[in-house]
C-alpha cells in the first residue's frame, strides 16, 4: 500500500512541472523563448505569500470554497494508478473519481455566483451549460470501459488492458471521444481559452475573477492537478502498455519513463491544438460535444454487438 | 494497421456529418478515400493477390487527387461557400447519424468482419448527408460518400472481377465531372446553387 501513496504523491508534486512543460512548448511553437519550466512553482509560492481581499457582500462559500476545491483535487489524485497497478485494489472506482471531479466544478460554480458580480454569474452559467453536454459523454466512457473489461475499478481496467495484445477499432474511436471530453472538462481549447484576459470570452476564469492571494494559489494548483489526473486516466485506460504490475526496480523504472513520455506526447498534441485553432463560439460547443457523443455511441455499438 | 484504418474511416464519416463548409467537406472526403486506398494496399499485401493493388492505385488517383480538384474548382465561383440553413442542422444531424450507426450495427449483428459494417455505415452516413442538405454541392459530396461505402463493402466481401471495379471508379469520376458542369450552369442561371429555387422553372 505504500507504493500507492508514493505514486500519487509524485503526481501531486509533479503536476505544475508538466504544466510548465506545456507552456514552454506553446511558447516555442509560437516562436519566442518563454518562461522556464519551473515557473508555475514560483507563481504558486508568490501567491501563497500575498494577502487576501474578500468582498463584504460574499458569504462563507468564498471563505471555505477554495480549500474544498484543493482537497477534492488532491483526493482524486490519490485514487488513480500512475505507474503501478494491481488486480485487487481497495480504491479506484471510476464513478467515485468522476463525482469527486464534479465536486470541484460545483463549488467553483457557487464561488462564481457568490461574489454578486455580473461576470461571475455569466461564467457559472456558461460552465454549467457546457457540462450539461459533457456529462453524458463521461458516463458513456465508463460504460465502454465496462463492456471492454467487465470491471468498474480503474486499477483492474488498467491491468486487463495492458495484458491484451490486440487493438480493436472501438478502442481508437473511444480514445478520440475521451480526448474531446478532456478538453471540455478542463477548460482547454477549443472550448475555452485558458490565457484570455477579456472577460466576455472567459468561461472558467470568470468564476474566479474575485479571488486573490492564498485562495488563488489553491485553485490554480487544483486545476493543474485535475488536468494531469484526467490525462493519467487516459494514458492508463487506453494506452497502458508498459505499466508495472510487480514491485521490481526494472519494471518501475520502465513504467516511470514510459509514463513521462506518454504524458509529454499528449501535452504536445494539446499545445498544437491550442496554438493553431481558435476558440469556438459558445453555441457551437454543443456541436463539438455532439461529435464526441457520437464517437462514444459508435464505440459502444461496435464492442457490444460483436 | 487494419484497425487504425477502419477507425479513421469511421471518424472521418462522423465528422463530415456535422460540417457546413464545402472546403472542409472535401478534405474529409479525401482523408476517407486515402484510408480506403491504404486499406486496399494492406489487403493486397496480406493476401498476395495483385488485383487489390490496382484498385488501390485507381482509388488513389481518382478520389484523392482528381475529384477534390474538380469539386474545388467548381466551388471557387460560388459566393457563399457554406451551407447556410440545412434541413437538419447542427447537433441534431450528428445525433441522428449516431443513432443510425447504432441501428446499423444492430441489424448487421451476424457479420463478423469490421469492414462490411464500416461500408454500410458509410452508405447510411452518405445518404443522410445527401437528404438533409439544400445545396447541390453538398448533396454531391453525400453521393460520393455513398459510392465510397459501396467500394469498401465489396472489396472486403468477395473477390470481384476486375472489370466491375474499374467500371465503378470510372462511373464515379464521370458523374462528378457531369455534376460539376451542372452546378456551373445552375449557378449561372439562378446565381445560387440552393435547390429550393429549382422549382422556379415550373411556371
Amino acid at each position: 500500500m505504500l507504493i500507492n501513496f508514493i505514486q500519487s504523491l509524485i503526481l501531486v508534486v509533479a503536476a505544475p512541472l508538466f504544466i510548465g512543460i506545456l507552456k514552454r512548448m506553446k511558447a516555442i511553437i509560437r516562436g519566442y523563448e518563454g518562461a522556464p519550466i519551473f515557473q508555475p512553482y514560483y507563481d504558486i509560492k508568490k501567491l501563497l505569500s500575498k494577502g487576501r481581499v474578500i468582498s463584504k457582500s460574499s458569504s462563507f462559500i468564498t471563505t471555505i470554497g477554495p480549500t474544498i476545491i484543493l482537497a477534492a483535487a488532491v483526493l482524486s489524485a490519490f485514487l488513480v494508478p500512475v505507474i503501478w497497478t494491481t488486480s485487487k485494489a481497495l480504491i479506484g472506482n471510476i464513478f467515485i473519481i468522476i463525482f469527486v471531479m464534479t465536486i470541484i466544478k460545483f463549488i467553483t460554480t457557487l464561488i462564481g455566483l457568490d461574489c454578486a458580480s455580473t461576470f461571475g454569474g455569466m461564467g457559472s452559467s456558461r460552465e454549467l451549460f457546457i457540462s450539461m453536454f459533457a456529462e453524458p459523454v463521461g458516463f458513456l466512457m465508463v460504460a465502454f470501459l465496462y463492456f471492454e473489461t467487465k470491471s468498474f475499478n480503474i486499477y483492474d481496467i488498467t491491468l486487463i488492458n495492458s495484458l491484451s495484445k490486440n487493438l480493436s477499432t472501438a478502442h481508437i474511436v473511444a480514445a478520440a471521444a475521451f480526448l474531446i471530453w478532456v478538453t471540455a472538462e478542463n477548460a482547454r481549447m477549443p472550448v475555452d481559452n485558458p490565457e484570455t484576459h477579456l472577460e466576455l470570452t472567459m468561461i472558467h476564469e470568470a468564476m474566479i475573477l474575485d479571488i486573490s492571494g492564498r485562495d488563488l494559489a489553491y485553485i490554480e494548483l487544483s486545476s493543474y492537478i485535475k488536468l494531469i489526473v484526467c490525462l493519467t486516466i487516459f494514458a492508463n485506460a487506453f494506452i497502458p502498455f508498459g505499466i508495472a504490475t510487480s514491485l521490481t526496480l526494472i519494471a518501475l523504472i520502465k513504467a516511470v519513463v514510459l509514463y513521462v513520455i506518454k504524458i509529454i506526447v499528449i501535452l504536445f498534441v494539446i499545445a498544437l491544438i491550442e496554438t493553431t485553432m481558435a476558440k469556438f463560439r459558445l453555441f457551437r460547443v454543443p456541436e463539438l460535444l455532439a461529435v464526441s457523443f457520437c464517437f462514444a455511441l459508435t464505440a459502444i455499438s461496435i464492442i457490444y454487438l460483436n | 494497421m487494419l484497425e487504425i484504418l477502419a477507425a479513421v474511416i469511421l471518424i472521418s464519416a462522423i465528422i463530415m456529418a456535422g460540417l457546413r463548409r464545402i472546403s472542409l467537406l472535401v478534405k474529409g472526403f479525401s482523408v476517407q478515400s486515402l484510408a480506403i486506398a491504404l486499406l486496399c494496399f494492406t489487403f493486397g499485401y496480406l493476401t498476395n493477390e495483385s488485383h487489390y493493388y490496382l484498385i488501390g492505385v485507381l482509388t488513389l488517383i481518382a478520389k484523392v487527387i482528381m475529384i477534390p480538384y474538380i469539386v474545388n474548382r467548381s466551388a471557387k465561383d460560388l459566393t457563399i461557400n457554406r451551407e447556410m440553413d440545412p434541413i437538419i442542422n447542427g447537433c441534431w444531424s450528428t445525433l441522428l447519424i449516431g443513432i443510425s450507426i447504432a441501428i446499423t450495427y444492430v441489424i448487421l449483428e451476424n457479420f463478423h468482419s469490421d469492414f462490411i459494417k464500416a461500408g454500410f455505415v458509410l452508405m447510411v452516413v452518405g445518404a443522410l448527408i445527401l437528404v438533409a442538405r439544400k445545396k447541390a454541392i453538398t448533396q454531391m459530396i453525400g453521393f460520393l460518400t455513398v459510392e465510397n461505402g459501396l467500394v469498401l463493402l465489396e472489396i472486403s466481401m468477395i473477390k470481384m472481377t476486375l472489370i466491375i471495379e474499374i467500371l465503378i471508379i470510372l462511373e464515379v469520376l464521370i458523374l462528378s465531372v457531369i455534376m460539376a458542369i451542372m452546378i456551373f450552369y445552375i449557378n449561372k442561371t439562378f446565381n445560387t446553387v440552393n435547390t429550393d429555387y429549382l422549382s422556379n422553372l415550373k411556371e
